[in-house]
């Protein structure tokens, strides 16, 4: 248990130093898991799992995922990411559509969700007549 | 029909309907009403989190990339990859005069079937405990209606007093009692783990004697998950809060908190916690005292309201000295101790006057109580000192031989059947005559018979003397030489049916 609390932990140290300004840098990685496969396997195999989800987790730090019931342009999308530089650091993007949004867009960047769709509205305007939470 | 989509028009226009920003997680692991979450980075501890179509949860293990959390609800449609998010609230509960006379699960929504609670009020379940200059300390009684604890173990409103005894020997039955013996205080009883039937038996108790109509039931039974039961006693001492803030007197009763401490050691191997002694998590008596801490009788500043705890625990072959019974022992103010060898010679209730304490109620015991107590606790402990060695002895001198005679028909005065709390006065009046030896001229099996025809005597004789001892509450020398004229004639007619 506490052994692999102490495992986690550098792994969670080189996760962080795999990045550099929020981009991945491939070398310090290669030496990372060259470095992690050399553990007994338990551990190493423990050690890769959670280095991959830790890599995962800052990439969608710095991912933004864009829905929206209708296709957007490129030029759109860059107009609804650049204000929100300020507070993140985006380096990638993605889009979906979805439909059940019924119209404006929702972004997802890591675990912080900004929703600003119809559906989201309609559901306040729910919630405040029937005083459900 | 207008009116109804007036009101929605009026609301609709103050709405602003706005884009939100919010923490999500994913849900990577369900089971056990228990879920593991990546994400949340945001997430607090103990906040409510939601999952989606109605079901939530509380958020508990809070670790670097990974929470743990327990669901509250039905989750067989949770499942891994679902999404959740926070909602910045902690669970609330529905508080207020409408949930007086309901049954309610741990959520506070009712399970008895009487249609939905029209509550206003919404409390959180975790709330700081009052403070010490809010409090007061405890002055008024709370009268339980039986004659061995208010007497012997007294118990004062913002009090908490433990009911600890074995299985089986009348723990439950001196909570309902004293729930049943209340009138101006509002009484929640919080069934942790416990068969349903039980519950309902409680119920249809609690029902009969009327008592239901000032009493709200808190049920997390054997059958709900231990999530439901780790929560029940919060939900409950947060209804009590409630009314403790108005003003009012309340009573909880944990009915029982070693379930519950079993419910909580089951939830945590779930969430993967080191546990500790007797496999308990390290944190379990903090588990419980923050939930006693909560009982409190506040001051006139603060609308001097009081919130008395009566938490019951379960021993095994009568050991105190178990992890969960010593910790519960050093957070109360006393307990009842109850025996099993006594329930089984027959003194029921099965209090054991030498090991239970009460180390506050004493302050808030009546004047006419106090009056005839002091004397009633020398005897009986002279009669338990003699009662042990009595047995060797066949000859014993005549001093000796009349206190153990009067510890007998005392013993048998303390005695009481359930479901009948008796009130403060007779209580008084019967044992002024027990101590001064008015019973000791009749054997000891008339001394139900003495008790019964006495206060029946008195109730229909002397109506004015015991409406000003129950009024007044004292036994003052006019009163007593009153008492002791009428027991003496008393006495001239009992015997004379009953040598
Ligand atoms: N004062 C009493 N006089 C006679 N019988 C009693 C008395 N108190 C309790 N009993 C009986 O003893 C039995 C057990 O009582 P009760 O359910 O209150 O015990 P308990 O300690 O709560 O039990 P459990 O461990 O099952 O919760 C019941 O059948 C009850 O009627
Ligand atoms: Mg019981």
């Amino acid at each position: 248990m506490t052994k692999n609390k102490r495992l986690l932990k550098l792994v969670n140290l080189a996760v962080t130093q795999s990045f550099e300004k929020g981009k991945l840098n491939i070398k310090k990685v290669t030496i990372f898991v060259t470095g992690f496969k050399k553990l007994p396997s338990n551990q190493a195999i423990f050690a890769l799992s959670e280095y991959l989800k830790g890599i995962k987790r800052v990439v969608a730090e710095h991912t933004a995922i864009i829905e929206s019931p209708v296709k957007l342009s490129d030029v759109e999308i860059n107009k609804i990411i650049k204000p929100l530089n300020s507070s993140f650091l985006i380096l990638n993007s993605e889009f979906k559509v979805d439909p059940s949004l019924l119209g404006g867009v929702k972004v997802k960047i890591g675990d912080t969700v900004l929703d600003h769709s119809v559906s989201r509205k309609i559901e306040q305007v729910r919630k405040k007549i029937t005083g459900n939470i | 029909m207008n009116d109804v989509l007036k009101d929605i028009e009026k609301q609709l226009d103050s709405l602003k309907t706005k884009a939100v920003k919010e923490n999500v997680g994913t849900v990577t692991e369900v089971g056990d009403g228990i879920a593991r979450i990546e994400g949340l980075s945001e997430v607090q501890a103990s906040e409510l989190l939601d999952f989606g179509n109605g079901l939530f949860g509380i958020a508990l293990n809070l670790e670097a990339y990974n929470i743990g959390a327990v669901l509250l609800g039905d989750f067989t449609y949770l499942k891994e990859g679902d999404t959740v998010k926070t909602t910045g609230q902690i669970l609330q509960v529905p508080v207020g005069e409408a949930v007086v006379g309901r049954v309610v699960n741990a959520l506070g929504l009712p399970i008895d079937g009487k249609g939905p609670i029209k509550s206003t009020k919404k409390y959180p379940v975790e709330k700081i405990a009052p403070g010490v200059i809010t409090r007061k300390s405890v002055s008024v009684p709370l009268q339980t209606g039986i004659k061995a604890i208010d007497a012997l173990i007294p118990i004062g409103r913002g009090q908490r007093e433990l009911i600890i005894g074995d299985r089986n020997t009348g723990k439950t039955t001196i909570a309902i009692d004293t729930i049943i013996n209340q009138k101006d205080v509002i009484c929640i009883y919080v069934a942790i783990g416990q068969k349903t039937s039980k519950v309902a038996q409680i119920v249809a108790k609690l029902e009969q004697t009327g008592a239901m109509e000032h009493t709200i039931i808190v049920s997390a039974t054997a059958s709900d998950p231990a999530t439901m039961q780790w929560l029940a006693p919060y939900s409950g001492t947060t209804i009590g809060e409630y009314f403790m803030d108005q003003g009012k007197d309340a009573l909880i009763i944990y009915d029982d908190l070693s379930k519950h401490a079993n419910a909580y050691r089951q939830m945590s191997l779930l969430l993967r916690r080191p546990s500790g002694r007797e496999a308990y998590p390290g944190d379990v008596f903090y588990l419980h005292s923050r939930l006693l801490e909560r009982s409190a009788r506040l001051n006139e500043d603060y609308g001097g309201g009081s919130l008395t705890a009566l938490p019951v625990i379960e021993t095994q072959a009568g050991d105190v000295s178990a992890y969960i019974p010593t910790n519960v022992i050093s957070i109360t103010d006393g307990q009842i101790y109850l025996e099993g060898d006594l329930f089984f010679a027959g003194v029921r209730p099965a209090v054991n006057v030498g090991l239970s304490v009460s180390r506050v109620g004493g302050a808030a015991q009546t004047k006419a109580m106090k009056s005839v107590a002091g004397r009633l606790k020398l005897d009986l402990a002279q009669f338990r000192a003699l009662q042990a060695f009595a047995q060797f002895s066949s000859d014993l001198d005549p001093q000796t031989r009349s206190q153990i005679e009067r510890g007998k028909r005392i013993t048998e005065i303390l005695k009481q059947p359930p479901f009948s709390p008796v009130a403060l006065e007779d209580q008084v009046v019967i044992l002024y005559a027990a101590t001064n030896g008015y019973l000791d001229e009749f054997p000891v099996e008339k001394a139900r018979e003495f008790e019964i025809q006495y206060l029946k005597a008195l109730s229909l004789r002397e109506k004015k003397l015991m409406a000003e001892i129950a009024d007044k509450k004292v036994l003052d020398e006019k009163l007593t030489s009153q008492l002791e004229k009428f027991t003496k004639e008393f006495i001239k007619s009992f015997s004379k049916i009953n040598k």
